[in-house]
């Protein structure tokens, strides 16, 4: 799909930055020397109760499971509202992910954990009522853009309805809601880090505790491998 | 084989079709022609269901197309709009195999279509199947839209101005050639266009609409020497007979054996429309028409000219 989504990817750089991801989650000294060199004032350079490849291994499965959830939902969703009958729900279910996005993720898992218990749950929960949204505006859109006439000459050849939609509706859709998908998971690899508040682990877990006990070394530790995260999403799909 | 009885289509308020009947020909090519907005497409889009009538009947082949399954009836008719409806993510081979594909057909069979079609209307399969619409002009993607339209042999074509965003040039090639192309495949054609020009040149009839009404439906000579009401006449306008002149040719208008000296000389296939501008520039009301062997056949006469085309 990359030649339709009109960018080109600059395979070199992505090759370079998941090297370095890689290089950094299972060489923990070298990884280390290098916050050394970037803050030389520190003695604390590195968390020390997890490794940083389990924390990326948590850090994948939250932002993976939410991913995978927010993705079904939300074209599952989208394919509901371009319905003739779903249609008429549009402006309820949008305003209510609307609501679901502004509202603030740590107050949805703070509002759960009641319920949930710490742990895993609470935080993939949040991550899909904040992803759902980009991905089902772009299913909307991604369809609603196809030019009628389009359609109208895909229903002139005789097509049905099912036809229509798998062999002209869908793959000109495409683009537009892969651009939805690839956001979405720009920002829930970002939002996974939430996770350490509530005990599940992930990136955030040394950002906590370097802004607790003022240990900037260990945020670095934390903030650098999800930032090479989200670029190297952002430059794959 | 198409039979139009008392159709009528309102959208709202507003009566696009209104009473409409006619009745069109095997091999006929029928152009719908009328101002924009007089109901053209809307009869047109009747034939193949893309338009639900409120009343009337339509007859494809004396069978009443409403009893049909729709997508079925479509199948088996040829619909080309203009170039906005080839799919843009597929090859132009997949474009053309859209109806074989959809009929089940194997791939051979599909394939062989595809670069019989592609040969038919001018392209190369081997230099324009694995391409993209975009890749194509305008023309090239128009003829694409024709192959598309005519890969499962239909009987019937549909066309809603298939030719209406092509420069003049290539607009013009394709009349030429898609008319020679429907004689030989013997398709009935309802066309739909707004260009007086076109549909003098292509329609071997021509349905004049005005107000979702039909108006006269007849051969463009009677038209213009029968008009049915004044709006036939002033649609057409003052060169309505330039227009007819360009449907003839030379051949067949008896010639005046006198000496063909110092006249200019046409061939038997020049238009009339032709000899008389060629009459007009060389100043003489007479040019010679040449007999193929260097020599010439006899001497056409403005007067003769004339006088063809009134019969
Ligand atoms: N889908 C539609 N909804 C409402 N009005 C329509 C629709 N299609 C056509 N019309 C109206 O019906 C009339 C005839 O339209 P059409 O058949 O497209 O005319 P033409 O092809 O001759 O330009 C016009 O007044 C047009 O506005
Ligand atoms: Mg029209």
């Amino acid at each position: 799909m990359g030649e339709s989504l009109g960018i080109r990817r600059n395979w070199p750089i992505v090759s370079l930055m998941i090297a370095a991801l890689v290089w950094m989650t299972l060489d923990q000294a070298g990884f280390g020397r290098l916050l050394g060199f970037l803050l030389p004032d520190e003695t604390t350079l590195l968390y020390e109760r997890e490794t940083l490849a389990t924390l990326m291994g948590q850090h994948l499965v939250l932002a993976g499971v939410s991913g995978a959830l927010a993705l079904v939902i939300g074209v599952a969703l989208g394919l509901m509202l371009i319905t003739p009958a779903g249609a008429s729900f549009r402006d309820l279910v949008v305003s209510i992910a609307n609501f679901g996005q502004t509202f603030p993720s740590i107050a949805v898992m703070a509002l759960l954990v009641p319920i949930m218990g710490y742990g895993w749950k609470p935080v993939v929960v949040a991550l899909v009522i904040y992803s759902v949204l980009p991905v089902m505006l772009n299913v909307v859109a991604g369809i609603e853009n196809v030019p009628p006439a389009m359609v109208d000459a895909a229903q002139g050849t005789g097509m049905n309805a099912r036809q229509r939609f798998l062999a002209v509706q869908l793959p000109l859709a495409m683009p537009i809601i892969l651009g939805g998908v690839k956001n979405m998971l720009v920002i829930a690899v970002g939002a996974a880090t939430l996770g350490a508040i509530v005990g599940a682990g992930g990136l955030g877990v040394p950002i906590m505790a370097g802004a607790n006990q003022f240990k900037p070394a260990l945020v670095l530790e934390g903030a650098i491998p999800s930032a090479f995260l989200a670029l190297i999403i952002d430059r794959t799909l | 084989m198409i039979r139009l009885e008392h159709v009528t289509k309102c959208f709202a308020e507003n009566t696009a079709v209104d009473d409409v009947s006619l009745e069109i020909k095997a091999g006929e090519l029928a152009i719908l022609l009328g101002p924009s907005g007089c109901g053209k497409t809307t009869t047109l889009r009747s034939i193949n269901r893309m338009t639900d009538i409120d009343s009337g009947t339509i007859f494809v082949d004396d069978i009443n197309v409403l009893e049909q399954q729709p997508d079925e009836l479509r199948r088996r008719i040829g619909y080309v709009i203009q170039s906005i409806g080839l799919f843009p993510h597929l090859t132009i081979a997949r474009n053309v195999a859209t109806v074989p594909r959809l009929l089940g057909w194997d791939a051979e069979r599909t394939n062989k279509r595809v670069n019989e079609l592609l040969e038919m209307v001018g392209l190369d399969p081997a230099l324009y199947a694995m391409k993209h619409p975009r890749e194509l002009s305008g023309g090239e993607q128009q003829r694409v839209g024709v192959a598309r339209a005519l890969a499962a042999d239909p009987a019937v074509l549909l066309m809603d101005e298939p030719f209406g965003a092509l420069d003049p040039l290539s607009r013009q090639r394709l009349q030429v050639e898609f008319r020679a192309l429907q004689r030989e495949l013997g398709t009935t054609v309802v066309f739909v266009t707004h260009d007086i020009e076109e549909a003098v040149l292509l329609g071997d009839r021509i349905a004049l609409m005005d107000h979702g009404r039909l108006i006269q439906f007849d051969r463009p000579e009677t038209l213009w020497l029968s008009p049915a009401t004044p709006f036939v006449s002033s649609f057409f306008g003052e060169e309505f007979a330039l227009k007819i002149l360009s449907r003839h040719t030379v051949f067949g208008i008896a010639l005046e054996r006198v000496s063909p000296d110092g006249l200019a000389q046409v061939t038997a296939e020049t238009s009339l429309k032709d000899a008389l501008a060629t009459m007009v520039s060389s100043g003489r009301d007479a040019l010679s028409v040449s007999d193929g062997l260097g020599g010439s056949a006899g001497v056409l006469t403005f007067s003769a000219l004339v006088h063809a085309v009134k019969e």
